[in-house]
């Protein structure tokens, strides 16, 4: 076995146990946090794979930013924990077949692939070709999404304001 | 190492967010599942470029995280809208809508 | 694993690992000792005396105190999160050092030359600041896992701060690291962007006022979490030193070519210490801003200063080719 091997499965498994947890927790709190540990252990993989680049973003955007939006929101709404509720007939008859049926598929068509890794330029020359990708050949779309960002921050700024009709809430209650 | 084990590694967690999207009852982590099928396809593509000695994977990555970002910001916005106004988060009785 | 070499190269790792962690730990609580007693000179009292000459075995005891403290668990609690929040803290804070080269060149130890940083990779300053993003989390879970309101308001608060200087302490490394060049005319912006920022964000090395506006008791995480728990958020003591020492290697023109090998760690230790130094002096003479004029000044000041930073500097990058 070889030390990629061995800490390929080692992040892996990780990520694999925090995405179960993310279903199996009923505190949103919790599920947040165990989807922060699946994103760590992606970057862990990002490593592995050699593009450091990306798994400094990860770890700064997604684990760092956007789900400390998360995690901002169900502490400022007091969110409880999960209601128990009894499974929708469309989840029972239609979602959960559906969904094992899409891992078997995944999981068999993968399976049956074969790709090898190429040999990569060294890993200076990654985080190089990647700014000259994106700020050459894909600068039109980077361009682009600073414009989505700011429509997504006006947009949150919009909905999220409390008209002046809303009656402010009164005391701590919690929300499930 | 073969690639194939990341790509099957995606596609458990993408799996894992489906389920996590059809059972669960709080909008906030059907949000979450969503997120946790963002992340694993951010692995396949990650994955396909560097078995393809490209870059352009890597891109596509940055590009995922950065409309995630956006996406997580209106999303929350929605959310908080909905627990103002309905008192709830369990999306069983935002139905208003239902027949 | 056999390979003599891979050997001695796993063995040297391990003992720079075992040495700095040991070093940096007794500097922080050194620190402080320091900023204790830099603060009462500049208001004209002694500070520590008591416990060994001029208070220096201060630190030592204050260990001993938190780690002998009944650590009073409150009813309530999440449990899990509000034993994991200190750590993670702690843990995080801790391995940044790992990426800080302490001086420019190798030394050779035992027949291997090793560079004078634990883990030497090509995203180094990316991972600094990924580590410290990941950072929000302790403060913000330990003040909900507190089931206090007051602990949840405080973490709340000083988490949304730390996010507001991040933001512009980043951008403003940023510009040092694109140009690697400093054109003078920008020095001033650089300064009020990087210098600036850690000031109000960072709690100060007194670990009695280690949350912003601690005095005001609403910053209160640290209104329940006592104890080793306390004790561990020496953590968010760690974290502000690591930006003065960030500050200090980016923005203090580093490497003396002349002065090279062992002493590069003495030249490193000298900057980080005078930083340190008119860091304690401008947190102690100056009145502390209130929570809300911090945010206003985080974004409405910083933010855009650290923006432009950043575009006049790709100007001048670009205008010099």
């Amino acid at each position: 076995m070889t030390p990629q091997l061995l800490i390929f499965l080692v992040l892996a498994a990780i990520a694999i146990a925090g995405a179960v947890n993310v279903i199996l927790q009923r505190h949103p709190i919790h599920s947040a946090i165990s989807l922060i540990t699946v994103m760590i252990a992606l970057a862990g993989l990002f490593l592995l794979l050699e593009s450091e680049f990306i798994a400094a973003v990860q770890i700064i955007v997604y684990a760092g930013a956007i789900m400390v939006l998360f995690v901002f929101v169900i502490m400022l709404l007091n969110a409880g924990a999960e209601e128990r509720t009894d499974m929708s007939r469309m989840a029972c008859y239609v979602g959960v077949p559906l969904a094992i049926f899409l891992l078997i598929e995944l999981a068999y068509q993968i399976g049956a692939a074969t790709l090898s890794m190429t040999p990569q330029p060294p890993a200076e020359d990654v985080t190089r070709g990647l700014s000259m990708l994106l700020f050459q050949d894909f600068v039109f779309p980077f361009e682009l999404t600073s414009i989505l960002i700011l429509v997504a921050i006006l947009g949150a700024l919009v909905l999220a304001q409390r008209g002046e009709s809303v009656p402010a809430k009164s005391g701590r209650e919690t929300i499930t | 190492m073969p690639i194939s084990y990341y790509l099957a590694l995606s596609a458990v967690l993408f799996g894992l967010g489906v389920i996590g999207f059809v059972f669960k009852r709080n909008i906030i982590t059907i949000f979450m599942s969503i997120e946790l099928m963002l992340n694993a396809v951010n692995l396949a593509f990650i994955a396909f470029g560097r078995a393809l000695g490209q870059l352009q994977g890597q891109v596509f990555v940055f590009f995922v995280i950065v409309v995630a970002a956006a996406e997580a910001a209106v999303g929350l916005a929605i959310v908080i809208v909905i627990a103002r106004n309905r008192r709830s988060l369990n999306v069983e009785r935002i139905n208003l809508l239902k027949l | 694993m056999n390979d003599p070499v891979a050997r001695s190269i796993l063995l040297v790792s391990l003992v720079k690992v075992v040495v700095l962690l040991f070093l940096v730990l007794t500097a922080v609580a050194y620190l402080v000792w320091f900023e204790r007693k830099v603060a009462a000179h500049i208001q004209g009292r002694w500070g520590p005396y008591r416990v060994g000459p001029h208070g220096l075995l201060q630190p030592l005891a204050d260990g001993v105190k938190f780690l002998l403290k009944e650590d009073a668990t409150p009813a309530g609690v999440d449990r899990f999160l509000y034993f994991a929040a200190p750590l993670l803290t702690m843990t995080l804070a801790i391995s940044t050092i790992a990426m800080i080269p302490f001086g420019p060149a190798s030394i050779h130890i035992l027949g291997v030359a090793t560079p004078l940083v634990i883990a030497n990779i090509n995203v180094g300053l990316l991972a600094i600041f990924a580590i410290t993003s990941i950072g929000v989390y302790g403060v913000a879970l330990a003040g909900w896992s507190s089931n206090s309101k007051y602990s949840l308001l405080g973490g709340l608060r000083s988490s949304a701060q730390m996010i507001s200087y991040e933001l512009s302490l980043t951008l403003s490394v940023v510009g040092i690291y694109a140009s690697m060049i400093t054109v003078a005319c920008l020095a001033s912006i650089l300064f009020l962007g990087g210098w600036l920022s850690p000031f109000p964000q960072t709690p100060g090395l007194d670990w009695t006022r280690y949350l912003p506006a601690g005095v005001l008791a609403v910053a209160g995480v640290a209104l329940i979490i006592n104890g080793l728990g306390y004790g561990n958020f020496f953590g968010r003591i760690v974290l502000p030193v690591l930006g003065l020492i960030l500050f200090a290697l980016s923005f203090l023109c580093s490497r003396p070519s002349v002065i090279d090998g062992i002493q590069g760690p003495f030249w490193f230790l000298a900057k980080v210490l005078l930083v340190l130094f008119v860091y304690v002096w401008v947190r102690w003479t100056l009145p502390r801003f209130r929570y809300d004029q911090l945010m206003r000044f985080g974004w409405k000041v910083l933010f855009p200063v650290a923006l432009l930073n950043v575009v006049l500097t790709s100007l001048a990058v670009a205008l010099r080719k």
